[in-house]
């Protein structure tokens, strides 16, 4: 899978990273961009002490409980709207507003009707979540092969194994697109919820340190997470894609 | 296996403008027996696959009736269909396409590989469709169609746009499978002499709106008929019509 000469260009562009960041904080020599070193020594110590995966496994809860409310009620609502034009036509006006309402506003609203609880806050974050994966999936399910369709009805398939063997497989680049985009989409917005309303995770570490001016302690959380991230898309997307798409030539 | 009568009114379809309609088939009855080869011949555009999609069920909009005398403990008959595009689902493997619409998949998957084999396809069983030529992909539609013990097999130019030897293989293929499984067919076509080679009967449809112009029954053995004074008998008799 990793291959030398495939790794190569990203090792350098990491390591040109660090040495941009280093000469520019040694020719600012300001508190406000700290070292490479010292965000690793706050790394280190971070995940020594315990306090960064504790943050970061919180998060990632909240991030995994929003992600899959948001794919299961986006996918229903997006497959149901792609398939009936009556439905599309009813609640197409609201799918754009919901778009279009900022993120702030739906936490904030969430909050103030619900309590800062986890609950308003995981619903908050897949009401953001939700129009996304329903416009993509309407997409799909729009894009459906009438041909196959009229194969599954002639050889009586029925619904179930209609859905399983003809609808999903043509619908699973929608729902990995919209995966895709939900993962870096959500775990952004769970910062900010977790900064507006809640006493732990990433997005509180965050704020706590910017109320102290603690840069370092800043950037070390967000690489820390990032790296998270990262590997979610290694270990989960990449294999799903190559599974998806193994029939292609 | 079941028979078949169709007795239709008419079938039109909205036209390209919107506003009005375009009648693609007139009236047209035929009645085909249990076990009956029946090609239906007719000039392209002149509604024959609209006349297998209305037999199939998958268009519920004509006027008239057909009716399909159900086998003996069937409540609903299996009809199998082979497309004029193979229409197999690339995500899926040559096996698993033909599993795919068996009614119980746990006991039938032996006569899959023994139908697969007669077809020459055991070496692309794990194979998607994608990596077979439009032969392969037709020779495992029509598996599919027999798999599932059809009592009444549609199909639509199965043999369309392959070379001439490929097309002659495909056919003796069916026959042999046919044979070997009986079963009511309605054979679409618009090739004079596949209609001849293949059927019992031949059913010759006029320009759209179709009706039934001729009936001819081939009551010559299928492996007499090729010989030359037979083969322009028959043409004779079924391009007569078309002059009329």
């Amino acid at each position: 899978m990793f291959h030398l000469h495939a790794i190569w260009p990203r090792l350098a562009s990491f390591f040109l990273f660090l040495l941009l960041w280093q000469l520019g904080a040694m020719a600012l020599e300001s508190r406000l961009l700290p070292l490479p070193e010292a965000v690793f020594a706050v790394l280190r110590d971070g995940f020594q002490s315990g306090e960064i995966p504790h943050h970061i496994g919180i998060t990632l809860g909240r991030v995994a409980a929003s992600f899959v409310l948001a794919m299961a009620i986006g996918s229903a609502i997006g497959i149901a709207m792609g398939r009936s034009r009556l439905l599309d036509r009813l609640f197409d006006a609201w799918l754009v507003l919901f778009l279009n309402v900022p993120a702030l506003v739906v936490i904030l609203l969430a909050y103030v009707w619900f309590g800062l609880i986890e609950a308003a806050a995981i619903l908050a974050v897949a009401v953001n979540k939700i129009p996304n994966v329903a416009v993509t999936l309407r997409e799909g399910s729009r894009a459906l092969d009438r041909d196959y369709l009229e194969m599954a009805h002639s050889f009586r398939l029925g619904s179930l194994r209609t859905f399983r063997h003809v609808v999903l497989p043509q619908l699973s680049p929608y729902f990995l697109a919209s995966a895709r985009s939900g993962l870096a989409l959500i775990w952004k917005i769970v910062l900010v919820v977790e900064l507006l309303g809640r006493s732990d995770g990433v997005g509180f570490q965050l704020h706590l340190y910017f109320q102290l001016f603690d840069v370092a302690s800043i950037l070390a959380y967000t690489l820390a997470f990032v790296a998270v991230v990262l590997v979610i898309e290694a270990v989960c997307f990449r294999p799903l894609d190559r599974r998806a798409l193994r029939w292609r030539r | 296996m079941s028979g078949i009568r169709v007795s239709l009114r008419g079938k039109s379809f909205p036209d390209a403008s919107g506003n009005g309609t375009r009648q693609v088939l007139g009236e047209l009855g035929f009645v085909a027996e249990r076990g009956e080869f029946v090609a239906i011949l007719g000039p392209s555009g002149c509604g024959k696959t609209t006349l297998l999609n209305l037999i199939a069920g998958l268009d519920a909009a004509y006027e008239g009736e057909i009716a399909l005398d159900a086998a003996a403990g069937n409540a609903a008959p299996d009809i199998g269909y082979v497309f004029q595009n193979p229409r197999l689902l690339p995500w899926r493997t040559v096996f698993e396409n033909v599993c795919l619409v068996l009614n119980a998949p746990a006991g039938a998957t032996a006569l899959v590989e023994k139908f697969l084999a007669e077809a020459g396809l055991t070496e692309f069983r794990d194979a998607y469709p994608e990596k077979l030529s439009l032969g392969q992909r037709r020779r495992v539609a029509i598996v599919r169609a027999f798999a599932i013990a059809p009592d009444l097999l549609l199909m639509d130019e199965p043999f369309v746009s392959l070379d001439g030897p490929t097309a002659e293989r495909l056919r003796a293929m069916l026959l042999e499978i046919w044979n070997a499984c009986p079963t009511t067919v309605l054979f679409v076509t618009h090739d004079l002499d596949e209609a001849i080679a293949l059927a019992d009967r031949v059913l010759v449809l006029s320009e759209s709106p179709a009706s039934i112009v001729a009936d001819v029954p081939i009551a010559v053995p299928r492996q007499e008929r090729m010989a030359p004074a037979v083969l322009e008998e028959f043409r004779k008799r079924l391009r007569q019509p078309e002059k009329v």
